[in-house]
């Protein structure tokens, strides 16, 4: 059997305590889930394990194996923890400290010592060359060749791995960076080099410095591992190719990855949200609010008409408290979350204003929460969800950890109650609430600057405290609806295989509409869209198939932010200005309500993106098994629930032994083995056809 | 537990996060549909929200601090000519008056009420910077008139239609109109927004009386920033700075006062206000005094009114920090700049683990006008920082705004709109105070004319002669200087610039903080290897 007809397909997620897999018999649509603990020193070796066992289990033979498809937080994490490799940066002479003195910005106003982040290059590795290039990429200054290979001898001297080359405006013309690329491979052979003109040619030097030396920074790291894996799974029998997942929810192939690291840096979240898609058209709901709530961080994502919205901006290890400003930027394509200090973990306090304040700071799984009784003392979002009831002292983890309530009470009572002279259960109902008030008014806020309703979403929560967090944060919001999958907890490996193949090329190119070169423009988008083509062929993906979406980002003239639009190519073969305005100016008054018609409009950049077919990939009741046999009501445990007027008796069930068809009315408990669902008074879950719990909920204005 | 007896702690929480929450997005709609680079890149602009008897009880987080708190004072001038009876729904308020506002001409603050049943219930408002407001600004400005246009207390929007002779008349007189009413017709769209969300706030939150949850804010905000000041102790310590000035230095002098839960700011003795665009009207003085106090007491506290109610300030009428109109403004900041470091120099001596040696501040900036090759003419301003004072535990930070937090811009986003290059941006080395912990060093920019026609450029820098102070032992860092083609010119000049000419600006660094003997070696070996200080500058860390 070659590797392309092979029936099955394999997802893989690294995350920080375990690395999920899915395994998907394309056949019949039929799931089966795995889970290894993690291996931080060598996270192939787990991933490796993990296949093997799968494969072991189900009696599936290497070679049914069509392709395996990845995902890892490797990136981020070698930048949030610096261990990438000794990296070095050439810029045009003057403009060695552009990382350093980033937009001299602070991001805390009133912080005196608010912290900024370490240049990942240090000063003595970052060397001006002299170069010069104009804002419309003519040359000024030619290459000083004898300056680029001493700058190039200087870094190989120094034992820098990788170099970045980042010169001003070197977006409107690479030639500049290119010949710098071959000096360096004269002088100082075998460096990685990454140019900022290839990683991200777009405006703005510090935000593209920014990224080519991140990208260069774990390149070498990302290379390597990439190797052993595929040679691990080689060595398996898995003949089929490898692809990775991108932070943008598309996957490419190995190689394609291997250059382009920095494009992975949120590719494990961004399988969460392919997931939570893939669980919501199961349902029936093609708008989903994806929540997504872990230990020390929740994230919020939409997705419209299946399709995530996305984003060209990130930033990357933050070094004060999740501020924004305070990590390292990235021009990448990203699928758009917001990620707020809000998780589990999450500590609350009484701030010095007598209010009651959660986060961000976390006391992540050591010590953890104090109901976790290893030490931890303060009180956090876990202790309250445990007083309140919703989670079992002895269901936690299926009942593998059981959780000390004497001791989440203790610290609720010394940390919040007392100082704010209340009932233990009051200020748990308080942290609960502020937690779900900071997320419900970031998703709002979110939405609001998408020019999104948030009302018309459907939320799927993923992650160990989404479900718990799911209806209350719903009501917020005034969401009609949530739908709870089951096996939230492997959502991401489990999205990788929703995932098309896909890349998304960019290029900076500041123009009046009116004056806009369209014949420069059809060989600018051709060129990207040629390299795409070669892409996802690589990838096996027929080129004359994949779809190609053109997208423009325009201003009004004078304007600093942009707005994108998708263009549609006919209109650029026709050289229709008309049709471009009008693009730009209906997505411009969906966000800001109004257009500005005697202004002129200036393009900024353009994006092409060429994709491969969404997989097919349909949940029903064969897909995800059948449900457990037994009495699903397991008892009753006391729950808080203010609107019923304090602490019922809410019923608790078991998740695995619900069918399809079955019904629930909240005040009620629904247990898995990684999750617990609370289910509000006023609140109706069914059971669907693929064992999702559809739930229906009460009106804002009924709840508030 | 409601202290005023209203709100409890959880819901005032809820609704104060929401209502906070709206300041920052109102203030992302405004950036992002501004047509200015001073707002956009810059943010030089602040969204706020005032109870229905004028009291702020929130702003958005990344205002400039010289807009906390002038907003209601701005307000109540404002209903001095225009009575709350006289408005209608969708009407707003604009003017730029300096002694009023802000400062000086450039800010234009316009508020609008909300109404709900009929009558005010709040008033949402914001300030931004207009690069142009007419006139002939310049270091020669001998009073306020020369400095351009006064927008007095004016109906911009009467019932939701923009006033046209209001309109007409600042076309009329600003160089780049449609740069300004850009800005101003987004902030109409922004209250919108805002309006609508709040509407929507306090229905949810079942807010019927806005009022009473601003003073559950204020009287809980006050009871905090009491408390901290409480904690600190008793004492009257005595400083001053001296600034560059003009003809003369000018001297600020400072009485701090600390006693129980009050603190007191006396700024008698500082040198009377001068003919020349640095005084420093009263509201900028009290929002840059009020900024440093809540900075070492309280910085966690969102900015309300009630936060400043602790704090007593005392500035002589005629002074250079409170003068008398019509004293020339302008470049208030010049004066303005030194207080929060003056108010933070001398609390170093009653809580030193609390503040930071002084920051390579004022504010440097730099604007160029002239004519595109196309005639065009143009108005730019550019921004660039010093280094950042040293703190009791962690070196300063590089080329860091403060105390005004205004971003600088990108360099190849300059270029594309100016007959201009910039040629260099680096950091200078030895230019951060020696210290215990090392002042952040400044910065040298090189600016080229590359096009055929003349760039006129105006500018005044303070730092040039009186060095930022290093705190607790710590030694000053460099002081700035401005050089055109090489050779050093006047900090404060409107110069004309020729083809091919260039203009340079090296920003003072930031103070040290304790004795220099006591840096730890290895950062010292550190800073030398990665070219923070040279040789020659390692020799002031010399036990």
């Amino acid at each position: 059997m070659s590797a392309a007809a092979a029936p099955y397909r394999i997802g893989v997620d690294i995350g920080g305590t375990f690395t999920d897999l899915v395994m998907l018999d394309s056949r019949d649509g039929r799931l089966f889930n795995g889970k290894v603990l993690t291996t931080p020193h060598a996270p192939e070796e787990a991933v490796l394990r993990g296949v093997r066992e799968m494969l072991d289990r189900h009696g599936v033979a290497a070679r049914e194996v069509r392709h395996v498809i990845h995902g890892t937080t490797l990136v981020a994490n070698a930048l949030i923890e610096r261990r990438g490799v000794p990296t070095g940066l050439i810029t045009t002479r003057g403009f060695r400290d552009v990382l350093e003195i980033g937009t001299e910005l602070r991001h805390d106003t009133y912080d005196l010592f608010m912290q900024v982040p370490e240049p990942l290059v240090p000063r003595r590795l970052r060397l001006g060359v002299p170069e010069r290039l104009m804002p419309d990429g003519s040359e000024l200054e030619p290459l000083d060749e004898d300056a680029a290979r001493e700058a190039a001898r200087t870094l190989a001297a120094a034992g820098v791995k990788a170099v970045a080359v980042s010169f001003l405006h070197s977006f409107r013309n690479p030639a500049h960076e290119r010949r710098m690329r071959e000096i360096l491979a004269e002088e100082a052979p075998g460096l990685v080099v990454c140019l900022s003109s290839e990683v991200v040619p777009e405006i703005g030097e510090y935000e593209r410095t920014s990224t080519a030396v991140c990208n260069a920074y774990v390149l070498p790291v990302f290379d390597r591992y990439l190797r052993r894996l595929g040679d691990g799974l080689r060595s398996l029998g898995l003949t089929g190719p490898l692809y990775l997942m991108l932070s943008d929810g598309g996957t490419v192939h190995e190689e394609t990855a291997a250059r382009h690291p920095i494009r992975l840096v949120q590719s494990g979240p961004a399988g969460g949200v392919q997931a939570t898609s893939v669980y919501g058209a199961a349902a029936g709901a093609a708008d989903i609010l994806c929540f997504d709530m872990g230990g020390t961080t929740a994230k919020a994502a939409l997705i419209d008409a299946g399709e995530p919205q996305r984003s060209t901006d990130f930033e990357v290890a933050r070094v004060d408290r999740f501020r924004k400003g305070s990590g390292l930027p990235l021009k990448v394509p990203v699928i758009d979350m917001i990620e707020i200090g809000a998780g589990g973990g999450s500590i609350a306090h009484v701030d010095r204003l007598g209010l009651i304040r959660v986060g961000p700071e976390s006391s992540g799984s050591d010590p953890g929460p104090a109901c976790y009784g290893l030490g931890g003392t303060l009180p956090t979002v876990t202790d309250a969800d445990l007083v309140l009831g919703y989670l079992g002292a002895e269901s936690f983890l299926g009942g593998d950890m059981r959780l000390d309530l004497a001791a989440a009470e203790a610290a609720i009572a010394r940390h919040v109650a007392e100082p704010l002279g209340v009932s233990v259960v009051e200020a748990a109902w308080g942290i609960h609430e502020t937690v779900n008030g900071n997320m419900a008014q970031a998703a709002a806020i979110h939405a609001l600057e998408k020019a999104r309703r948030i009302d018309a979403y459907t939320m799927v929560p993923i992650g160990g405290a989404g479900p718990v967090h799911a209806c209350h944060v719903a009501i917020k919001l005034g969401l009609p609806r949530v739908v709870v999958p089951t096996g939230a907890g492997v959502a991401s490996a489990f999205g990788f295989l929703a995932a098309p193949i896909s890349f998304a090329f960019v290029q900076g190119w500041v123009a009046p509409l009116e004056a806009l070169d369209f014949g420069r423009l059809r060989d600018l988008l051709g060129g990207m869209e040629a390299e795409g083509r070669r892409m996802v062929a690589q990838a096996g993906v027929e080129a004359a198939a994949a779809p190609v979406r053109i997208r423009g980002a325009m201003r009004y003239a004078g304007q600093g932010y942009q707005v994108e639009a998708d263009i549609p190519a006919e209109a650029i073969a026709r050289n229709d200005r008309t049709t471009l305005r009008a693009a730009f100016e209906a997505e411009y008054a969906r966000q800001y309500g109004r257009t500005e018609p005697s202004v002129p409009v200036e393009c900024v950049s353009w994006r092409v993106i060429v994709a491969g077919p969404r997989p097919k990939l349909d949940l029903n009741a064969a897909s995800v098994g059948a449900a457990e046999q037994g009495a699903a009501r397991k008892g009753t445990r006391r729950a808080w629930f203010p609107a019923a007027g304090g602490f019922v008796e809410a019923v608790v069930l078991d998740r695995y032994r619900l069918r399809p068809g079955d019904a629930v009315e909240g005040p009620a408990l629904v247990e898995e083995r990684e999750c617990t669902l609370v289910l509000p008074p006023g609140t109706r879950a069914t059971c669907d056809a693929a064992l999702n719990l559809v739930v229906d909920l009460p009106r804002a204005a009924d709840a508030a | 537990m409601s202290v005023t007896g209203t709100f409890s702690a959880l819901r005032l929480g809820m609704a104060w996060q929401r209502i906070a929450g709206l300041m920052d997005e109102t203030a992302q709609t405004f950036v992002r549909t501004s047509f200015s680079s001073v707002v956009r890149d810059n943010w030089d602009m602040a969204i706020g929200l005032m109870d229905s008897r004028g009291r702020q009880f929130a702003q958005s987080s990344r205002s400039v601090p010289s807009f906390v708190g002038t907003m209601p004072r701005t307000l109540a001038a404002m209903l001095q000519r225009y009575p709350v009876e006289r408005l209608r729904p969708g009407d707003v308020l604009v003017s730029n008056d300096a002694y009023h506002g802000t400062g000086h001409l450039n800010d234009i603050t316009m508020v609008k009420p909300l109404f709900r049943g009929g009558r005010v219930v709040a008033w949402i408002g914001s300030i931004f910077h207009s690069t142009d407001i007419g006139g002939a600004p310049s270091v020669e400005a001998r009073d306020s008139w020369e400095e351009g246009l006064t927008i007095p207390v004016a109906r911009i929007l009467r019932e939701g239609e923009e006033n046209e002779d209001v309109i007409a008349f600042l076309e009329a007189n600003l160089r780049q109109p449609g740069e300004t009413l850009g800005d101003i017709r987004a902030q109409f769209a922004a209250y919108e927004q805002a309006e609508r969300r709040l509407q929507r706030i306090l229905a949810e939150e079942g807010i019927e009386d806005l009022d009473a949850l601003a003073e559950e804010i204020f009287v809980r905000s006050e009871r905090s920033m009491r408390e901290a000041i409480a904690a600190a102790p008793d004492g009257e310590v005595t400083d001053e700075v001296t600034a560059d000035g003009f003809e003369h230095p000018v001297t600020i002098r400072l009485r701090l006062t600390i006693q129980g839960d009050g603190l007191t700011l006396d700024f008698t003795g500082t040198d009377p206000q001068i003919a020349r665009p640095v005084n420093s009207p009263l509201n900028f003085t009290r929002a840059y005094s009020n900024y440093a106090v809540k900075c070492a007491f309280d910085p966690m506290t969102p900015n309300n009114d009630g936060s400043f109610r602790p704090i007593r300030l005392i500035a002589p009428e005629g002074c250079i920090v409170n003068p008398r109109r019509p004293a020339p403004v302008w470049g208030r900041h010049l004066t303005g700049h030194y207080l929060p470091m003056l108010v933070l120099t001398a609390l170093g001596r009653l809580i030193p683990d609390r503040v930071i040696a002084e920051c390579g501040s004022p504010l440097w900036n730099v604007y160029f006008t002239g004519e595109h090759e196309d005639g065009r003419r143009y108005v730019r301003m550019f921004f660039m920082n010093g280094g950042h004072g040293a703190g009791p535990r962690r070196d300063g930070p590089a080329c860091l705004s403060f105390p005004s937090n205004v971003a600088t811009q990108p360099v190849e986003q300059f270029e594309n709109g100016m007959p201009m290059l910039i040629t260099e941006k680096e950091l200078m080395p030895d230019s951060g105070g020696a210290g215990r912990t090392r002042g952040g060093n400044g910065q040298r920019l090189t600016f080229r004319v590359v096009g055929t026609k003349p760039v006129t450029t105006t500018y005044r820098h303070e730092r040039v002669q009186h060095p930022p102070r290093g705190i607790l032992g710590g030694r000053p860092g460099a002081t700035g200087r401005d050089l055109v083609n090489g050779k050093p010119v006047p900090a404060k000049a409107r110069i004309v610039l020729k083809p091919g000419d260039t203009l340079t600006f090296e920003t003072p660094g930031g103070g040290g903080f304790g004795p220099p003997t006591e840096r730890d070696r290895d950062a010292l070996q550190r800073d030398l290897a990665e070219g923070y200080i040279t040789e020659a500058g390692a020799e002031a860390y010399a036990r």
